[in-house]
């Protein structure tokens, strides 16, 4: 199997879609980190203290990735929201902390199975961040679990609370994980950029979820086949306007109050200039 | 900011006990406790605020999972 250890060793289109890939990672986990960091008035101080670590981790997350971003020589771009590539879900703040709990436990488990299929990619710089970030990111996911259970098993309108907060970010969490079958999925996936594609990274998130959801009681649509054991989406994701490049449905951005703080934090904090 | 009082209702929940170590040749030694609402809760918890030292190992185990060998003394 081929390696490549810098972008001009990969092909035209590997390297466009990868370009776009990364810048979609680094601004998605800058984004999270500060939605994460909004919240030193979590219901517990532990649990503020936790999401301060949490962000600590995501913006150490977006540094990487923007540092490998830089490898690519390309134009510095535009610093304006509609440049972001955020996910979508993050572009406003959390409107409370079932808001939270719902990123918690889908964008942050979606950014993580999407760089558990780069644990063996053939773009080496990228392959070897992965290891340590996976394992922080495993206490996303307790951190997240232990919430869902929380709110779940708390009162009725904790878990409906919760449940609304899930659903409202669904599907949007869903499509991010990629088009199907778009030419820059099928040039990272022919190059073992990443090891499957977008429909295998969303099986690889439901399979994650289902069992967790079940437990906690809360209704999505995802069911479990009786004979195969596989989680299978109920979803039908629509893609109309939807920009596989930015991963996202319109190019809107973070809103004004949150880009004045990306953008502050960028001429400070990182070499794109 | 967030409404600055915290939830009380979402604070519940049991003592953990927090074990850690430094090294392979020590013992788990007991370093503090947590509050928590369950397992998943009280290890992310005790993870962020046992965190000044090089832990090679924590562990959490809830206080009602310790067995009495002696039950608590009254003061004299």
């Amino acid at each position: 199997m081929s390696e490549y250890r810098s972008p001009q060793e990969l092909s035209e289109g590997c390297r466009k879609a990868l370009y776009d890939l990364l810048w979609v990672l680094a601004d998605s986990k800058h984004l999270l980190a500060l939605r994460y960091g909004e919240w030193l008035c979590a219901p517990a101080i532990e649990a503020a203290i936790a999401a301060v670590s949490m962000a600590q981790d995501e913006l150490g997350h977006a540094r990487l990735f923007y540092n490998l971003v830089q490898e690519f020589q390309m134009p510095p771009r535009k610093e304006r929201p509609s440049e972001y590539r955020n996910i979508e879900v993050l572009d406003r703040a959390f409107g409370s902390w079932c808001d939270f709990v719902a990123a918690n436990a889908l964008v942050d488990l979606a950014l993580t199975v999407q760089l558990e299929a780069c644990q063996n990619s053939s773009y080496l710089p990228l392959r070897r961040l992965v290891p340590k970030i996976l394992q922080e990111e495993e206490f996303h996911f307790q951190h997240a679990r232990g919430w869902l259970l929380r709110l779940a098993q708390g009162s009725e309108k904790a878990k409906a609370e919760l449940a609304k907060a899930l659903k409202k970010i669904w599907t949007p969490v869903l499509c991010w994980l990629g088009q199907p079958d778009s030419p820059a999925e099928r040039a990272l996936v022919e190059s073992a950029t990443l090891d499957t594609d977008s429909e295998g990274l969303r099986a690889r998130l439901i399979e994650r979820l289902g069992p967790l959801l079940a437990q906690a009681g809360l209704n999505m649509p995802i069911s479990n086949d009786a004979i195969t054991g596989e989680w299978l989406l109920g979803t039908t994701l629509s893609w109309a306007g939807w920009d596989e490049a930015f991963r996202r449905s319109s190019r809107s951005g973070p809103d004004a109050q949150t880009f004045a703080q990306v953008e502050c934090f960028f001429a400070h904090s990182y070499p794109v200039t | 900011m967030k409404d600055a009082s915290r939830d009380s209702r979402l604070r519940s929940g049991e003592v953990y006990e927090v074990f850690a170590r430094q090294r392979r040749k020590e013992p788990l030694t007991h370093i503090g406790t947590v509050v928590a609402p369950n397992e998943d809760l009280a290890a992310a918890y005790a993870r962020s605020i046992y965190n000044e030292e090089p832990w090679i190992e924590m562990r959490v185990v809830s206080r009602k999972h310790l067995k009495y060998a002696i039950e608590l003394q009254r003061s004299p």
